[in-house]
């Protein structure tokens, strides 16, 4: 499945739910069915700024293509960047660095996060091309 | 002591408890439950209500706890406002837990 065969099926999955909290509890569903990272991975450096929850995300270059994990003391921040994470996961650096993310506006998340939820979801998406971009210049 | 707050008492899963009754401000946690997404969710429902640290971060250290969830009740709010908020918890709480 190419990458915006992935955003097409996130923006299908929601579209079925008219109201927020519907939405907001498939986001729970995903946050928690989030696979859990180790606790060792848990360091201040994979640390994402910009969040009032904590959020963890480690990133690793493998064959050519990244492999993203999270975690999150919050759950719905947990299920937002699980979204994230099934979008990008085995994706080339490239196409990370130069994708336009837009299942996030198309599903209305941007418009129905505080202000705060939406910074630290612009701070995980700059984190993860940040990341992808790194592995591809090593 | 406890509080009732509005109809309140029909609910199992919320119990609040204040330390000083001469305040309208509800400051509280849930175990296992982050206050940012009790925030979102109360959001979501038409309640408005404060979460994070309120500028106290070395009191949320003293606790470890990574913030509230804070109620402000003023003069115009009614019994039915605190029924709604509570309502509106308990939803949240039944969607988080």
């Amino acid at each position: 499945m190419t990458l915006e065969q992935k955003q097409q099926e996130i923006i299908d999955e929601f579209a079925i739910y008219y109201d927020w909290m519907d939405k907001y509890e498939y986001i729970i569903e995903l946050g928690k069915d989030l696979p859990t990272i180790a606790p060792e991975l848990k360091t201040q450096d994979r640390l994402i700024e910009g969040c009032q929850s904590k959020v963890w995300l480690a990133a690793d270059f493998e064959d050519g293509v990244m492999k993203y994990t999270a975690d999150s003391d919050a759950i719905i921040a947990k299920g937002i960047i699980g979204l994230l994470i099934r979008v990008l996961n085995n994706e080339s650096p490239k196409d990370i660095a130069t994708c336009d993310l837009h299942f996030i506006g198309d599903i209305g998340l941007q418009e129905h996060l505080s202000p705060t939820r939406a910074n630290g979801l612009a701070s995980r998406v700059k984190k993860m091309k940040i990341k992808a971009l790194e592995a591809a210049s090593k | 002591m406890p509080v009732q707050l509005g109809g309140a008492q029909t609910l199992t899963s919320i119990s609040f408890r204040l330390d000083n009754d001469k305040t309208s401000v509800v400051s509280f946690i849930v175990d296992g439950v982050h206050p940012f997404d009790i925030g979102t969710l109360l959001d979501k429902q038409g309640i408005a209500v404060r979460t994070g640290h309120h500028c106290t971060q070395p009191v949320m250290d003293r606790f470890g706890i990574p913030g509230t969830v804070r109620a402000s009740f003023a003069f115009y709010n009614t019994k039915e406002d605190i029924d709604t908020f509570i309502h509106a918890v308990d939803r949240s709480l039944n969607l988080l837990r």
